[in-house]
């Protein structure tokens, strides 16, 4: 009987309750992503060259971090930059029980044989903020900044040692 | 009786829709007053104390980068300008470590260093203590990861002291 011709009825409130929650949606959307730009499209971009120091570094990983190559951010995927310089130093241990020396005690110092300290110069595009600060991708570009390091065949945390910065015109 | 209903069917008012728009209503509602009042929380944060920290175990390049009198400090989990730096000094890091016969004594650290200083920031006053940023409670004891233009560090908190408001 009726359930037949049974239609479904288009309600006007059900309308009105759909378009506001889309609304709400996009406009949510856009001031997430409209606030991303605006943080970004603010930097003025440049190049800019860093090194970091990568800790502890097998001799047999040496060979995978060389001049030319791309790094990227292991943990965004993101090309940071290329490399232009490679120095490595053998690593040092700071002993735990005090050396007597003729003014007193000293911490000792020693270094392993097998472990290397690496720098790795970097030349990177970059911005810079308002506040100088400068940025690659999303990582700031400070003394003490950690970055997620990664290469061909080998990946690692570094730290920014030092960094030349952009002139900006 | 039903034709005579269903005849006049267009926007039929139900309850449940009703309760839904008004709930959707007091959503916006509570989003823009949460926004306008999350800013006049940010600037009512005119209380200043001073911050007495230091830093443990850092390059000396980190150190000599970081200790610039004056020079903003910012939070490095949400970028917001916290205050300024007072003063800050470095030294070579001290370390108390065991002799040969197993007394202690203390040495220093010949490649890294140690900073003091005191910070300048803004916050709120409250019950518990001081609130940097209105958000993190300054408790001797606690670090914060915060950065300058050049550097970041972690810095522990070894004082709050209260900062009178210049008029």
């Amino acid at each position: 009987m009726n359930t037949q011709n049974k239609k479904i009825k288009f309600n006007l409130i059900d309308l009105i309750i759909t378009l506001i929650i889309v609304l709400i949606l996009a406009a949510a959307a856009f001031l997430i992503v409209s606030s991303r730009q605006s943080k970004m499209e603010t930097r003025h971009k440049g190049n800019m060259s860093f090194t970091v120091r990568i800790s502890s570094v097998d001799e047999s990983a040496l060979p995978f971090i060389e001049q030319g190559h791309t790094v990227k951010d292991s943990v965004s995927g993101a090309v940071i930059g290329e490399i232009v310089a490679v120095r490595q130093e053998k690593t040092k241990y700071y002993g735990t029980v005090a050396k007597q020396t003729e003014d007193g005690y000293e911490l000792p110092v020693s270094t392993y044989e097998d472990k290397y300290d690496v720098y790795v110069t970097i030349v990177a595009t970059a911005g810079v903020d308002d506040r100088g600060i400068h940025y690659v991708g999303d990582t700031r570009i400070l003394i003490g900044s950690t970055v997620y390091f990664k290469v061909p065949s080998f990946t690692s945390v570094s730290h920014v040692i030092d960094f030349i910065p952009m002139v900006v015109e | 009786m039903s034709k005579n209903n269903q005849s006049r069917s267009g926007a039929r008012f139900n309850l449940f829709d009703v309760i839904l728009i008004l709930a959707l209503i007091a959503c916006i509602g509570g989003i823009v007053a949460h926004v306008y009042f999350i800013s006049d929380l940010n600037e009512q944060q005119s209380d200043r104390a001073t911050i007495a920290f230091s830093v443990s175990g850092v390059s000396e390049r980190t150190a000599e980068t970081f200790c610039v009198t004056d020079c903003a400090i910012y939070s490095s989990e949400n970028d917001h300008l916290l205050g300024s730096l007072v003063t800050a000094t470095y030294t070579n890091q001290a370390l108390s470590i065991e002799t040969p016969d197993g007394s202690l004594v203390t040495v220093t650290h010949p490649d890294k260093m140690d900073i003091t200083g005191d910070m300048s920031l803004t916050g709120t006053w409250s019950e518990d203590g001081f609130l940097i940023d209105g958000i993190t409670l300054a408790t001797v004891g606690k670090t914060i990861s915060v950065y300058t233009n050049g550097a970041v560090c972690t810095v522990t908190i070894t004082g709050v002291y209260p900062q009178l408001q210049k008029k």
